[in-house]
């Protein structure tokens, strides 16, 4: 039943681990016992950091991950959004033909109202896609370049606790020091982070406008292209 | 407590030394450790006597610890005040535990707990909840969005295909809408022929009897200078002839238009009927 392994310095609570056999205060027990304690705190406190930097440092991936996600969902509803512009030109196209085929005098009423035109501003579309959700970006960039503590993932650095238990005043300027700077990637965690949160709520809202339109436009095409069908079924009588 | 600051020393002076027995005790050899122990062992069992007495004695007004800072803050070297001193940890390494152990008991009573800092606490606790939480929805979203985009990619493909399917379509009324156009000059053809026939039937006819009328009016225009002609030809032979057969009597001669003329060129007749 040993409670340390050297005595309690008066000045220095946490003297050299040399067994000090100066004679002086003899408060082993006690302040062993308290020594003790404050390792286990320790070790409490720098398992619990470093579950919490575990879970930033995840929540933080699987936000990168679905930001990526949404990014590419968006490319998606782009592309959904040309190929219904385009249906829509098409079906333009069509009722023209539809009026020239139904009457004589259609190729007349034709001559006279206008060419649908094929006008897409191709450059244009271009340079705003290379803008498309900057903030979003902008966090999923700072958030990979985030320097990592070097070797394992924060998560899975196990801290010896019987290193606290040393009583030694270096150890325990380590352990201060860890424990700053766990709280200080827990801060920049936490940053990164709100940054990631922010541009996904604006990319949502975004391609929440995004998917209203589509749906319009879904609904529109739709009905034209029912009534189109009819006209044609009709002059085939 | 002056009393009991000296008993410190003399404390602290009867434990160094039982340490030193303790050391010297683990440095012989062991075959002499019994004879050590055997030399030993009565002084030793007094020291220890007098020790806890005397811990017995002053235990209790040590533990009162008002007066001894009880914040174990790392940073600062101990803070122990006089009155801890009396807890006398002696540290027996491989004999005697009891001894230990009673001293362990007088210590715990005795030992200033590490503070709860209240706040401090409250806040990391939060900061872990909230932490817990923030993990959960994230994860909450990102579920949702991979669900969401299976259906964004349903969505896009349907489009594509409708896309194609009303090009195609559309392609087809182009066709249509050519071969109508093909027609046009056929229509345009038969109905010129159906127009235009009877229009230049009608217009045909007119023509041809203008052009019988004119041709007859023609005609006999043309007979009629024929036969002036011829007639003018014939009376001048005739004149010819009467001029050889009476020259005595004078030229001139009547018509039954009662008309005549003189002169010297000829006759001058009006033309009858």
């Amino acid at each position: 039943m040993a409670y340390g392994r050297g005595t309690f310095d008066k000045t220095n609570p946490f003297a050299d681990e040399d067994d000090d056999l100066n004679g002086q205060d003899g408060d082993d027990g006690g302040w062993d016992l308290m020594r003790d304690e404050l390792a286990t705190r320790q070790g409490n406190i720098s398992r619990s950091t470093q579950r919490c930097l575990g879970a930033i440092a995840e929540s933080e991936r699987v936000g990168v991950a679905t930001a990526e996600e949404l990014l590419h969902q968006r490319e998606q509803l782009e592309r959904t959004e040309k190929n219904l512009d385009k249906i829509n030109k098409d079906l333009d196209v069509s009722q023209r033909h539809i009026t020239s085929i139904k009457s004589m005098w259609g190729g007349v009423i034709n001559f006279f109202k206008k060419i649908p035109q094929e006008s897409p501003p191709v450059a244009a579309e271009e340079e705003t896609k290379v803008q498309a959700a900057p903030k979003l970006r902008q966090a999923m960039e700072a958030s990979q370049n985030q320097p990592r503590p070097a070797g394992e993932h924060p998560a899975l650095q196990l801290r010896d606790e019987s290193r606290y238990a040393q009583g030694t005043s270096q150890s325990f300027q380590k352990w201060n020091a860890e424990y700053e700077d766990n709280l200080d990637d827990m801060s920049t965690g936490l940053g990164t982070l709100k940054s990631l949160a922010l541009g996904l709520n604006d990319e949502i809202s975004e391609q929440n406008a995004m998917l209203d339109r589509l749906g319009d436009k879904t609904d529109k095409s739709e009905f034209r292209i029912h009534g189109t069908n009819k006209e044609m079924r009709n002059m085939l009588k | 407590m002056p009393a009991v600051r000296s008993s410190n020393g003399f404390l602290q002076q009867l434990k160094a030394t039982m340490r030193d027995m303790d050391r010297t005790r683990q440095q012989i050899r062991d075959e002499d450790v019994e004879m050590f122990d055997r030399k030993v062992a009565p002084v030793r069992e007094e020291a220890f006597r007098a020790v806890s007495e005397f811990m017995e004695m002053y235990a209790e007004p040590m533990e009162p610890l008002g007066d001894v800072e009880p914040v174990i803050i790392p940073h600062q070297p101990g803070k122990q005040g006089g009155a801890k001193k009396t807890n006398r940890g002696v540290e027996r390494q491989d004999i005697s535990p009891d001894v230990s152990t009673v001293h362990l008991e007088q210590e715990q009573k005795q030992l200033p707990s590490i503070p709860q800092d209240q706040p401090a606490l409250q806040s990391w606790g939060n900061l872990r909840e909230d932490l817990v939480e923030l993990n959960d929805l994230i994860h909450e979203f990102s579920t949702m969005v991979h669900e969401q985009g299976e259906k964004v990619d349903r969505i896009q493909d349907h489009v594509e295909e409708a896309h194609g399917n009303v090009q195609s379509g559309v392609k087809e009324l182009g066709k249509a809408a050519k071969y109508k156009a093909a027609m046009f000059p056929v229509a345009g053809a038969l109905i010129g022929g159906v127009l235009g026939g009877p229009i230049g039937l009608v217009a045909g006819l007119k023509i041809g009897a203008g052009a019988a009328v004119g041709g007859g009016i023609l005609g006999f225009a043309g007979g009629s200078m024929w036969k002036k002609r011829q007639s003018k030809q014939l009376d001048i032979e005739l004149d010819k002839m009467s001029d050889r057969q009476s020259q005595s009597y004078p030229d001139f001669k009547t018509t039954p238009s009662g008309d005549v003329t003189q002169s010297d060129t000829g006759y001058h007749r009006r033309p009858s009927a």
